[in-house]
């Protein structure tokens, strides 16, 4: 066998969520502390390709991206009968929650981008306890809407197209041709209308403002990290987050955008290790020789 | 290379720097081709020895 095999591994888990088992997409690699990756809108888990991929990061944690139901390899339900895809709050909540218990995953870490930076949040709100550390990549509570969502599922407009053209705008220019293409791909692929239908999470039911200021960082810690040229959610944005909470860091991403983990990876590297570093060092001093 | 918040026609727009108006249909159906020839000036000036 001459060619190169990657040593990250795809399964298929079946998981229970609100009732009803789906069939989730997830890819792993590593072993050590649990550390979940969640995707963006409209996109899947192979926007988390390099880090799942990275010889250091995988010596300590067991790094899993999973594909969202209805996004990558993660079909609708099989009750899915047409209508309109939109995600709620408490969906992705249990969504989330249900496959880490699925994995039974002891403690893991999440650390989600966007939709999933937001989500991040709300665990911390409400299920700090459960998790080891949470990390929001391009998270607030809430962010201005910058353009009309109807555009993005509509007959007379290649949805794929218009999708990554509207996020096109969100790397940052210093990220290579090559990443910037590679992240682009996954929107052009994504199914029709569940860019639209993750956005009524981001928009109009996942508004977490006034909440945020509940979450206890001595029970959780929880890291916020915003790339500079992200204009949906801005540094400003993420800075009046982190300010409500207590304890909450908060770094500014040079040279990234909204895709720090796929449209740069190296430069998203550089910015992402002191952060695994720290919660690696938080989990051993816990317990001497366990990941605890 | 552009700031932040000044390297994308609709960050323009989000910051009420510019405004879109009229029939919109054709400008989204060929957005990205609207956004890569304005981004064309970064190309050739990274191209100029310095």
């Amino acid at each position: 066998m001459t060619g190169h095999i990657e040593p990250i591994v795809g399964r298929y888990i079946h998981v229970e969520i609100d009732g009803e088992m789906h069939r989730i997409y997830f890819e792993e690699n590593g072993a050590g502390i649990p550390l979940v990756c969640l995707h963006t809108a409209g996109s899947d888990g192979r926007q988390w390709r390099h880090l799942l991929a990275d010889e250091e990061f995988t010596k300590t944690f067991r790094i899993i991206a999973f594909d969202m139901p209805w996004h990558g390899k993660s079909n609708p339900p099989l009750s899915w009968t047409g209508e309109e895809y939109r995600l709620t709050t408490a969906r992705y909540t249990q969504t989330v929650r249900a496959f880490c218990k699925a994995l039974m995953l002891e403690k893991p870490v999440v650390m989600g981008c966007s939709i999933g930076g937001r989500i991040v949040l709300n665990l911390a709100i409400d299920h700090a306890a459960e998790f080891r550390a949470l990390i929001g990549l391009e998270a607030a509570d809430f962010q201005a809407p910058w353009y009309d969502t109807s555009w993005l599922h509509r007959p007379d407009v290649h949805g794929g197209e218009v999708c990554a053209a509207l996020v096109s705008g969100l790397i940052a220019p210093q990220s290579p041709e090559r990443s910037r293409r590679e992240t682009l791909w996954a929107y052009m692929q994504s199914g029709p209308g569940v860019f639209k239908g993750d956005l009524y999470f981001y928009r109009v039911d996942g508004d977490l403002r006034g909440r945020v200021e509940n979450i206890d960082t001595a029970a959780c810690p929880l890291y916020l990290l915003t790339g500079e040229y992200d204009f949906s959610c801005t540094p400003e944005d993420t800075m009046r987050t982190a300010a409500a909470i207590p304890g909450a860091s908060f770094t500014i991403m040079e040279h990234l955008g909204h895709f720090p983990m796929s449209e740069n990876p190296e430069q998203f590297r550089r910015y992402i290790a002191p952060v695994l570093s720290r919660i690696l060092k938080q989990s051993t001093s816990t317990k001497q020789g366990e990941y605890v | 290379m552009p700031r932040p918040g000044w390297h994308d026609l609709l960050a323009l727009t989000k910051r009420e720097e510019a405004a879109l108006e009229g029939d919109l249909h054709p400008f989204m159906t060929h957005l990205q081709y609207f956004k890569d020839v304005l981004a064309l000036p970064r190309l050739q000036r990274s191209a100029v020895p310095t």
